[in-house]
């Protein structure tokens, strides 16, 4: 019964990265016949380009995730003690937001001449474009962790939140009355039981950040840019002899991937 | 306010709670209004905080019947509503098959379909775009149903995986010996138990569907039009107003869906 | 908002300025339209081979401007000849290449999804030697009788013979743009040097979009022109020596003006919009534009402010032709045919020049319509602080060089970025 699922993600999506590792070596799956070649990955790894790139992908994704991960449990847990379903509606708004019009907006709210560039000068607090923090197409991706943050938060938080509201309230009362304080009580009951969740959360929030090409393409600074946009751009070059680059380079993006799958299996399984 | 306390509620409204709920409302108003303003914008420059002029612009240049916003606003919906229905049909048996799953092959096979929510999917379909032009999936929307498939059909097994777990397949058993039939157990018994766990299922399928934009343009070589591609081109080129207006009508209908189930999401995770 | 990739031939010394030859009418040429070309059998059987087909028409699709012109001009034309265009937006003309590329590798000789594409420059040159264009087509449409097909700048593209495998679309010549409310015109800087000076007394005002994007590589050029003696010098195939002696003038020339650039110089703008984005909002004082209109239509869309104008430095700028051209597996190469002698005809043309719509400037030669079309010209381009004088564009123009250089500037600039 697993069989016709398996069939699109280990079939069509695994056959595809296979296809994409063979053509990072420079064979064509349809003419076949050229030799193995590593040519690629040692042009990527003599460029320092792709070097910029590597660190700002991981730190993007790295910093979005954190952020997300702690106000996301924050976020939940004001939820939980306000304990409304409007609420937490509310909160889940963000969830149906596309990417794209989550960086649009973005762009519209925190570029320097943005809307909220036009409040600080309205107010006084800035007198041009150019005293508004440069938040967008800056070198270090802030722009790109905050549209991250806002789009991630809330969906951390609704993960977590399950997780909270399957725990027994009267674990907390038990070790109140144990006297266990504030800290203690977050430590011993509410960690354990949100943590599993929380994990999941930011695996797939990490994830996301590593592949996603839009929100760089938007809101990113030409360079360095990510590892993800770098692909896709040496994907639809014009010059053919740039597939192997793209395919390369998407390969190193999936064994990412893979690694972080692998750890996420094995912290889950050694539970 | 005043309408949302009207209702009796089990707690009281505490400051913090208004706070953090007029918070989140800004959250979610503030964004379709800051697009509302802009798609009717006709000149709106640094340090203006309204537009110094309106126009109704960028509204008729969307809606004029020789534009191209209907091409791609079909096409979502098209590739969306094909992407939700296939990928919950893929998932459901496979959720409710894991769930009877033994021990630690169960943790495989779940690793091999939630994989591509982890591994990213576009590494696998430029891969595969090759066979696809030679095929001729490419430029067509079934080809881009097909890569959406790899995203939709991992979050569709999460959402019924989570269903199938609160399941007690022991309700199949009695309503066998009680003489139905395989169809009919499915339709009367598995069904309706799981039918939130459906709902939610095909609604994520499409959100991740509606939202996808480079799978679309890699498997569609944008010849299959989407909105998020159409939107993307209207940032990028600087015209916020027409942004503004497009971004209004890509938001909603998933605002829409997503305000109808949400009352189910609970439930089903 | 004119922007293909690079373009034009390298004959900046024969530099006959397109704009004066398609906005200037000669009796001759007049009389030679005299007598309009009876279309011949071959035509007729394409016309009927088109009638039914949907022509996928891939361009750049940033601009509304552009957009509205084919979705409301173009295609309801092509309608009447029974002819479906379907617009296929792109971000970069390169993902069109990129894909008759893919498709031929991919062994798809017919039945190609791509029917006609927007293109000149590096991208052309790219198609035409990796054998994707259909040649030889161009210049037997029946509307080509209206192209000036011995000028260097429609006989070549980026110093590749044409050879009919373009059909030529429009015109275009680089311009800068200011703010007559921020900048007085006795201020402007005419020159890059004084270009430089300027951004020293006016710090962070001033930005490009980075290479590759075309206009920043188009912008780097056009220094590298002035820095080294003027376009002349570099006429003709590329020369190492040339570049040699030229591009570390570039290199200085950009480190003087870095720090006085927007952000220190740390960043730039990807692409043309997002340049106005920040010209409009007042973040820098200029920006650039190719159309022939100047930037009539994007004040009237509201893109920038109405204070805005258009001027030239005084050893001019770079003009060029754009064109499209057919795949050699297009699925639809009669509807990509009968489209491409519908954009020659001169009302759409004319359609196309006003600064209502696009301001593009024109593929064809106005004298060989006919004295009529000329007055109708000058009246749709409406000279004026949005627009200026095409006679004065004219003497200011000159020829792109060898597409070499382009490729040098766009790798240099990467490495000086570092």
């Amino acid at each position: 019964m697993v069989a016709p699922a398996l069939l699109v993600t280990a079939g069509l999506f695994g056959g595809g990265l296979i296809l994409t590792v063979v053509q990072s070596v420079g064979v064509d799956p349809v003419l076949g016949g050229q030799k193995v070649t590593f040519a690629a990955y040692r042009t990527l790894a003599a460029d320092p380009a792709v070097r910029a790139s590597l660190l700002l992908t991981l730190g993007v994704a790295t910093l979005s995730t954190g952020l997300s991960a702690a106000l996301g449990t924050a976020l939940a847990l004001l939820l939980r003690r306000a304990g409304r379903a409007r609420l937490r509606f509310l909160a889940g708004l963000t969830l149906p937001v596309p990417h794209v019009l989550a960086a649009t907006l973005v762009l519209l709210t925190l570029s320097q001449s943005g809307l909220l560039s036009r409040v600080t000068a309205a107010l006084g607090l800035t007198r041009g474009p150019q005293d508004f923090p440069a938040l967008l197409f800056d070198p270090l991706g802030v722009g790109v962790v905050l549209e991250l943050v806002w789009k991630e938060t809330p969906f951390v938080a609704l993960l977590v939140l399950a997780a909270l509201t399957r725990l027994d309230g009267r674990l907390h009362d038990v070790a109140r009355s144990l006297g266990a304080g504030r800290a203690a009580r977050f430590r011993q009951v509410t960690w354990p039981a949100i943590r599993p969740a929380l994990l999941t959360a930011c695996v797939l929030v990490f994830a996301f950040a590593l592949g996603t090409v839009e929100v760089p393409l938007l809101l990113g600074a030409t360079s360095p840019t990510t590892l993800s946009v770098l692909a896709y751009q040496a994907f639809t070059d014009t010059d053919l002899g740039r597939r192997p680059l793209a395919m390369a380079l998407s390969t190193v993006l999936a064994g990412l991937g893979a690694l972080l799958l692998w750890a996420y299996v094995r912290t889950g399984s050694s539970r | 306010m005043s309408g949302l306390s009207r209702r009796p509620v089990p707690r009281r409204w505490t400051p913090g709670s208004v706070l953090l709920g007029a918070l989140l409302l800004a959250g979610a108003v503030g964004p379709l209004l800051l697009l509302g303003v802009w798609s009717l914008a006709g000149a709106w420059f640094y340090p203006a905080l309204l537009p110094g002029e309106w126009s109704l612009r960028a509204w008729a240049s969307a809606l004029s019947p020789d534009t191209p916003l209907w091409a791609p606003l079909w096409g979502s919906m098209w590739v969306g509503t094909v992407t939700a229905v296939t990928a919950t049909g893929l998932a459901l048996p496979a959720a409710r098959a894991l769930n009877g799953w033994p021990g630690r092959s169960r943790a495989w096979v779940q690793s091999a379909l939630l994989a591509p929510l982890i591994l990213p999917a576009f590494a696998g379909v430029m891969g595969i775009q090759v066979v696809f032009i030679r095929l001729g999936l490419a430029d067509t929307p079934a080809g881009v149903v097909a890569a959406h498939l790899i995203v939709a059909v991992p979050y569709a097994v999460a959402v019924l995986s989570a269903t199938f777990a609160g399941y007690d397949a022991r309700l199949e058993d009695a309503a066998r010996t009680l003489g139905a039939s395989r169809a009919a157990v499915w339709w009367q018994v598995t069904l309706p138990a799981v039918r939130s766990g459906v709902l939610v299922a095909l609604l994520m399928a499409f959100l991740v569907s509606w939202s996808e934009y480079l799978l679309t343009l890699i498997v569609g070589g944008a010849q299959v039009r989407t909105l998020p591609l159409l939107l993307f081109s209207a940032v990028q080129g600087g015209d916020y107003a027409l942004s503004g207006a497009l971004g209004l009508v890509y938001l909603l209908p998933p605002l829409l869906g997503f305000a109808l189930l949400a009352p189910r999401l609970r439930s089903a995770a | 908002m004119t922007r293909l990739r690079p373009t034009t031939s390298s004959f900046p010394l024969m530099a006959p300025l397109l704009t004066a030859l398609l906005v200037t009418a000669t009796p001759q040429s007049a009389a030679q339209a005299a007598a309009p070309a009876k279309p011949s059998a071959a035509w007729a059987a394409t016309e009927r081979a088109a009638r039914g087909q949907t022509v996928n028409f891939y361009m750049w699709g940033g601009s509304d401007n552009i957009n509205r012109y084919v979705d409301t001009v173009v295609a309801p034309a092509a309608r009447k000849l029974g002819l479906t265009v379907r617009r296929v937006p792109v971000t970069d003309t390169a993902q069109a290449v990129n894909k008759v590329l893919g498709e031929k590798r991919a062994g798809k000789v017919r039945g190609g999804s791509v029917d006609l594409i927007w293109i000149n420059g590096e991208n052309f040159r790219t198609a035409q030697q990796a054998g994707l264009l259909k040649t030889g087509w161009a210049e037997s449409l029946p509307n080509a009788r209206y192209v000036n097909w011995k000028s260097p700048a429609i006989r070549t593209d980026f110093g590749f013979p044409v050879n009919g495998s373009e059909s030529p679309w429009g015109s275009a010549q680089w311009q800068y743009v200011y703010d007559s409310a921020r900048v007085k015109p006795s201020e402007l800087p005419r020159s890059f040097a004084a270009l430089a000076a300027w951004a020293q007394r006016h710090p962070g005002r001033f930005t490009f979009p980075a290479p590759p994007n075309f206009y920043g590589n188009r912008f780097l050029r056009q220094a590298m022109f002035e820095l080294g003696g003027g376009p002349q010098g570099f006429a003709g195939p590329f020369r190492e020596a040339t570049w040699q002696r030229a591009s570390p003038k570039l290199w200085s020339y950009l480190d003087g003006l870095r720090p006085n650039m927007w952000r220190g110089g740390r960043t730039f703008p990807a692409d043309l919009p997002q340049l106005y984005t920040l010209f409009a909002n007042g973040e820098v004082d200029f920006a650039f534009v190719q159309n022939i209109g100047g930037v009539a239509a994007d004040v009237q869309r509201g893109l920038l402010p109405k204070t805005a104008r258009v001027y030239l430095f005084d050893a001019g700028t770079v003009s060029d032709t754009h064109f499209v051209a057919i795949p050699f597996n297009a699925a639809h190469a009669a509807g990509a045919q009968v489209l491409a002698n519908l954009l020659l005809r001169p009302d759409l043309q004319l359609a196309k020049l006003s600064g209502d719509t696009w301001g593009d400037g024109l593929g064809i030669d106005p004298g060989r319509v006919g004295p009529a079309f000329s007055a109708q010209v000058k009246a749709a381009l409406k000279v004026g602080p949005y627009t200026l004088d095409p006679a004065l564009l004219a003497r200011r123009s000159f020829s792109d060089v060898d597409a070499t250089y382009d490729r040098r500037v766009q790798d240099g600039f990467r490495a000086w970025l570092k």
